[in-house]
């Protein structure tokens, strides 16, 4: 792809990125939503990071690994504890990744 | 908000060792700001994929945004319409996860909203610049971990947003359900699915919570 395609390829993911961000919250703001839906939309946040944080950590090499030669899932796990006890991005970063780190270091994974 | 930094370090590595000119890694940097979706591109325009898949693409990915800019919403009542699209064009996994913990415990406050958004933009798109500078210097991605910043970075957000029962057998649904479809060949429907999934069943959970306690 040339130099120009690619900087218009960039601005079509934009386009595509920016409409579903703005769209609910611009129209759906000053609506009164049933009490069902809000109930509904409390649960989105959990939801989605659940469904993120699963395969990125579960999914190995293109299939699911529950076994500890999947060094994600070893890294996971203190990065979990640091998570729940600090609550703090920076600091379950840092574990995560120096954990994967000296894990690939140390074992043949 | 400063967990952008390493991710987006990593981006700006990827982009720079698959042959990106600096303007494009910045560029999507400024513009998309979305973690997994640059990191999908990435590796799709060094396989020589199309214009249309990887809009297509990316399209997919993100539009798990439609279900967080609407469990923002409600909270966003008194603000003005240009303040809430301003809101939004920043809303990321991250700047979702702590804005809807904020609105949670307080009224949305416009400039600590904002102070978020900025901040987190800044460190992705500071962190992408350093990546993509240091992408000639270092041998591997993987030897530092940085191939973890993703994860470790979803493992906080969730973290944040376990409060209590009904949060965690929702997370647990949703989590299944995403494992399900990512191994069951669907990966790029699981997050909205897996979504849907997990969000109907804390629902019922608090339903037939309220219940027994009547």
């Amino acid at each position: 792809m040339g130099n120009q395609a690619v900087l218009i390829t960039i601005v079509g993911m934009a386009v595509v990125t920016i409409i579903p961000r703005i769209l609910p919250v611009w129209l759906l703001a000053r609506r009164r939503l049933p009490r069902l839906l809000l109930l509904w939309l409390k649960y989105v946040p959990v939801s989605v990071l659940a469904a993120l944080v699963t395969p990125s950590v579960l999914i190995y090499k293109d299939r699911l690994d529950l076994t500890p030669t999947n060094p994600f899932l070893l890294a996971a796990l203190p990065s979990l504890l640091v998570a729940l006890r600090t609550r703090n991005l920076f600091a379950t970063l840092l574990v995560g990744m120096a954990a994967l780190a000296l894990l690939r270091h140390f074992l043949p994974i | 908000m400063l967990g952008y930094i390493p991710a987006g370090f990593a981006y700006g590595v990827l982009a720079g060792k698959a042959g990106f000119s600096g303007i494009a890694a910045l560029l999507m940097s400024v513009l998309v700001f979305a973690g997994a979706a640059q990191y999908a591109a990435v590796a799709m325009f060094s396989a020589g994929q199309s214009m249309a898949t990887i809009v297509l693409t990316t399209f997919i990915i993100n539009i798990r945004h439609l279900l967080m800019s609407a469990a923002l919403a409600p909270a966003l009542s008194k603000w003005s319409s240009i303040q809430r699209i301003a809101l939004a064009l920043q809303m990321t996994d991250e700047t979702f996860a702590i804005h809807s913990t904020a609105f949670s415990a307080a009224p949305a406050q416009p400039g600590q909203v904002f102070g978020v958004n900025i901040t987190a933009h800044t460190a992705w798109i500071g962190g992408s610049v350093l990546g993509f500078v240091a992408s000639g210097l270092l041998p591997d991605l993987r030897v530092l971990g940085f191939d973890f910043a993703l994860p470790a970075m979803f493992i906080a957000l969730f973290a944040c947003q376990v409060k209590g029962k009904a949060t965690i057998v929702a997370g647990l649904y949703a989590g299944i359900t995403a494992i399900w479809l990512h191994t069951g060949g669907h990966p790029t429907m699981a997050v909205m699915a897996a979504t849907v999934v997990g969000a109907t069943t804390g629902v019922f959970i608090e339903l037939w919570a309220t219940k027994q306690s009547s």
